[in-house]
């Protein structure tokens, strides 16, 4: 099940809704969320849901072992255990098909079958989040959790398992023992949620719809045995359209994404979970470095705090630096996807962030505009990466952009097309910034002291979220374009 | 609720509100018999509640389909689904984008008369070549757009301007070449008949608003119109109908959700052919006229259904010839059967009704005219431009008869051995000369 869908947001949400809260005692709640989590989940994945439960099962072992454990060395054996656990699955479902291509290709036969696995939607994001836990008992940095049953339903809870954000452990750890949500927190987390569904179902659909026309669908670039003729579709593209086209995915991707995100965090807080910020509006950073403080936080706070810090981070020298921040965006880049375009990219922004770190920063921090300007130059370029997973792909779209491919400039269609959409996209990209943010904090001052402003305040605060859900739930009606660009990762 | 502040009773009311919005919109979601079952607007059948299998369960299609039922199914469905299209209008997007089309590679057109196309073109004396184009297109002025345009939307294969779609075409020369090739072989195989032949416009080069039409990726029907025609030799007797269609380009000459010509369009391409045959052709006056309304073509069905082309369905004119004709039609299952010459369309499919004329694309069809029992006889070599066209030289013949080559299974040369025949006209459609199939299945009609 999807969020933006309806049966998740007219059925499964108000029926988990309702059985949640009439019920009195913790619990009973947990009981209620763990078993809606689980439905959730085999919704989408009738026969992996094993590996969820399997999974969180091990984890819940291991840390069990861990805390019980006699030495550090034997707590260090279960830890190892359970990494492997982890990684091996993770490795197995998503990256075990890659490397035997790769392989292959550098030896130059087919030596190795190629198994056909199919990923199991989410993995990367659960197995990331029992990683978590797990390393966090070792560290001691929190306590080992008795109840299986809490751990599973940390590990599938479906308000993040399967898009994000990557909650730590430790972030919810008391609040799945003990949780309150106030009148603030479920006010909040409804605006929150409606927010994120218009987001997801009008921008970001209305976006990929531009983006996935103007340049291929990610099932087209995906499927290999077309490779012929979405050559020949994207080298007869102008630059025009290949430029409005990533433009376009540009403001999906993070729309879409960020979307997931501000839904998880309503429900969170409708049910008394504060799970951490994911995105603080990325594209307005002045440095690729800003840029990674502020896109998917909880995944570039994990790389930083589970493999760039234990590798010895910046305090081994700036050789092992560059180094081990070389390791922290190679696999950045390769968790986003099991294809090399995907580590590419992350090694692309590897480049810039050393870049930045030795030369360019401060630079970038006396000139925010130069900053943001080049932001948004070498980002965009990094979503070319990003969008092609096949290289011959790649490639004739970087030539199209440059008219490289014999190929026009400039097409009265592609003009048309795309002045079609330019009110359109003005109001993504305006959603891309903290304006609406501003306002309402300006319009909350204005409250205090003026009536007037109070009464729009109030009556704005109840009909913006009544007002986008009926207008996504029309929007979802007949499911005609609705993504998601999560089945990658 | 007495003991909240305001604040707090500010934050329940809000709560209830956005609550019940979410069971409102359940409830409606959950009335089951409100389900439609199909979709009016969109004209099909819509997703049905799977049937219960383990292997469905277990590949996760049961529940996948469960979702798609659900969202598809919604009452008020249409209703609501026109409402998203206001709201995608408002914000300037359009939901559901049913292509994007820069246009095809086009080869540039030479002149017909250029040196070394004799080579290239068997079956020509190069002193035959005709090498005076008479008419240059700077001699014609066409009547000027009668409205602007609006609205263009790019489509998958068509473009879109306000109510009508346009065909892109683009020259293939190759394509070009075998189409001239062909009708020369006809022409040098059989030349004891006269052999006419006419390329008709599409619609683009006609009735497109010439603002939006300059802008297009598309290459100059007239200039390869002229191109293949004056690649023939003189043997075949070429009737240009471009410039009379043109002449009439603010009349109902072409549908605006179909790419064929209407029957006033190909009436104008029958005075050319009157003019290049020296006889008068009928007045339009003189013709029973019958029309069939809500037809919606091949640009409606190529376009997904576009709104701008639904709502404003065509009108199928009909010409029924003053004279005492009779059909009859084999089939493509080899049957033989009388039918009427123009179909009454009035119960038909939407998207049926240009097969009014001559019933449709046949692999033969034989129209005789009892009025003209000592008239001469023609044969019309054709694709579905052709139907159109057939009728209004019922009156000036004993008999047409009419090829479909794309169906018929035997040659030129045997039909010719078996039937008399005096004309043979050759009627497509500027978009078929570039599709080297049809060219082909054409030549090998003609040289089998």
């Amino acid at each position: 099940m999807v969020f933006s869908s309806l049966i998740f947001c007219f059925a499964f949400l108000p029926i988990n809704l309702i059985c949640y809260f009439a019920c009195k005692d913790i619990k009973t709640k947990n009981i209620v969320l763990l078993i809606f989590s689980l439905v959730f989940y085999a919704w989408g994945e009738p026969v992996y849901i094993a590996i969820l439960v399997l999974m969180s099962l091990f984890c819940w072992l291991f840390s069990r072992l861990i805390d019980t454990a006699k030495s550090r060395q034997e707590q260090k054996m279960w830890l190892a255990a359970a990494v492997a656990v982890c990684l091996g699955s993770i490795g197995y479902f998503k990256y075990i098909g890659f490397a035997a291509d790769t392989f292959n290709s550098i030896i130059g036969t087919d030596l190795i079958p190629v198994p056909q696995v199919t990923l199991p939607i989410g993995i990367s994001f659960y197995t990331f989040q029992l990683l978590t836990y797990v390393i966090d008992v070792y560290r001691k940095a929190v306590p080992s959790q008795k109840s299986f049953w809490k751990v599973l339903l940390y590990a599938s809870l479906f308000h993040q398992c399967i898009a994000g954000p990557i909650v730590r452990y430790g972030d919810v750890e008391n609040e799945l023992t003990m949780r309150r949500a106030d009148l603030t927190d479920i006010s909040n987390g409804f605006t929150r949620f409606a927010c994120g569904l218009a987001k997801k179902a009008v921008l970001a659909n209305g976006c990929g719809a531009v983006a996935d026309t103007l340049l291929l669908t990610d099932a087209a670039i995906g499927n290999a045995a077309e490779i012929t003729a979405n050559l020949e579709i994207l080298s007869g593209r102008s630059a025009l359209a290949l430029w409005v086209g990533m433009a376009f995915y540009m403001l999906q991707i993070y729309l879409d994404f960020s979307a997931y995100s501000d839904m998880a965090i309503g429900m969170g807080l409708i049910c008394g979970f504060h799970y951490k910020e994911n995105f603080d509006y990325p594209y307005i950073s002045a440095s690729v470095t800003e840029f990674w403080r502020r896109w998917h936080m909880s995944l570039g706070t994990f790389f930083r705090d589970y493999v760039y810090i234990p590798l010895g981070g910046n305090r081994k020298g700036k050789a092992r630096q560059i180094f081990n921040l070389f390791v922290v965006w190679g696999l950045t880049g390769l968790w986003h996807g099991a294809s090399w375009n995907f580590v590419l990219w992350g090694l692309y922004f590897f480049v810039l962030l050393v870049i930045e770190k030795f030369f360019l920063g401060n630079v970038l921090k006396k000139h925010k505009l130069i900053g943001r300007v080049y932001l948004l130059g070498t980002v965009y370029l990094g979503w070319i990466f990003f969008k092609f997973t096949d290289f011959s792909l790649l490639g004739t779209v970087f030539r199209g952009m440059l008219g490289l491919n014999g190929n026009r400039l400039f097409t009265y269609e592609a003009f048309r097309f795309s002045a079609g959409y330019i009110f359109f996209f003005i109001i993504c990209a305006v959603a891309c910034t903290p304006i609406a943010k501003y306002a309402k904090k300006i319009l909350m001052k204005l409250a205090t002291k003026n009536v007037a402003a109070n009464i729009t305040y109030r009556v704005c605060d109840v009909a913006l979220p009544v007002i986008l859900i009926i207008i996504a739930a029309v929007t979802l009606v007949g499911d005609s374009y609705n993504p998601f660009l999560y089945f990658q990762f | 609720m007495k003991n909240f502040s305001p604040v707090q009773k500010h934050r329940i009311t809000k709560i209830l509100i956005c609550f019940c919005t979410l069971i409102v919109i359940s409830a409606v979601c959950f009335m089951i018999p409100l389900r439609p079952k199909v979709s009016d607007t969109e004209k099909r059948e819509l997703a049905k509640f799977p049937e219960f299998s383990f292997s469905a369960i277990s590949s996760g299609e049961y529940f996948a389909d469960i979702s798609k039922w659900f969202s598809d199914t919604v009452p008020f469905r249409d209703t609501l689904m026109g409402f998203n299209s206001k709201i995608q209008n408002f914000l300037g997007t359009d939901g559901v984008i049913k292509g994007f089309n820069e246009g095809a590679e086009s080869d540039d057109i030479p002149d017909p008369a250029a040196p070394g196309n004799e080579e290239t073109l068997p079956y020509v004396d190069p002193t035959e070549m005709q090498t005076d184009n008479s008419e240059t297109p700077e001699d014609i002025t066409y009547p000027p757009d009668e409205k602007d345009a609006v609205n263009v939307e790019q489509l998958g294969a068509i473009v879109v301007v306000d109510d009508s779609g346009f065909e892109y075409y683009n020259f293939v020369q190759s394509a070009a070449d075998n189409y001239a090739k062909a009708l020369n072989t006809a022409a040098a195989r059989f030349p004891t008949y006269n052999i006419y032949a006419t390329i008709a416009p599409t619609s683009a080069d006609i009735t497109l608003n010439e603002k939006v039409r300059k802008n297009l990726n598309v290459s100059d029907q007239k200039t390869a119109i002229n191109y293949i025609l004056g690649s023939t030799s003189d043997k075949v007797k070429k009737f240009d109908c471009f410039d009379n269609i043109k002449q009439h380009r603010n009349e109902y000459v072409y549908f605006r959700t179909d790419h064929h010509w209407t029957a006033l369009g190909a009436y104008y391409c029958y005075e050319s052919f009157c003019q290049a045959k020296g006889i008068s052709p009928l007045p339009l006056s003189a013709y029973e006229v019958r029309s069939f309304d809500g037809f919606l073509g091949t640009f409606y069905n190529d376009s997904g259904s576009d709104p701008d082309l639904g709502a404003t369905p065509d009108r199928v004119d009909t010409y029924k010839p003053p004279c005492n004709y009779s059909m009859t039609i084999t089939d493509k299952s080899g049957a033989t059967k009388s039918m009427p010459l123009l179909f009454d369309e009035t119960n038909a499919p939407a998207s049926l009704k240009y097969g009014t004329f001559i019933c449709g694309d046949n692999p033969l069809s034989t129209i005789t005219n009892a009025d003209k029992p000592d008239g001469e006889t023609c044969l019309v070599v054709k694709e579905s431009f052709g139907n159109a066209f057939v009728p209004f030289l019922v009156y000036h013949y004993k008999t047409v008869y009419v090829i479909d080559y794309r169906y018929y299974n035997g040659s030129l040369a045997s039909f010719l051995s078996s039937h008399q025949v005096n004309d043979i006209i050759f009627c497509n459609n500027v978009s078929m000369t570039r599709s080297s199939s049809l060219v082909t299945q054409m030549a090998n009609f003609i040289t089998g």
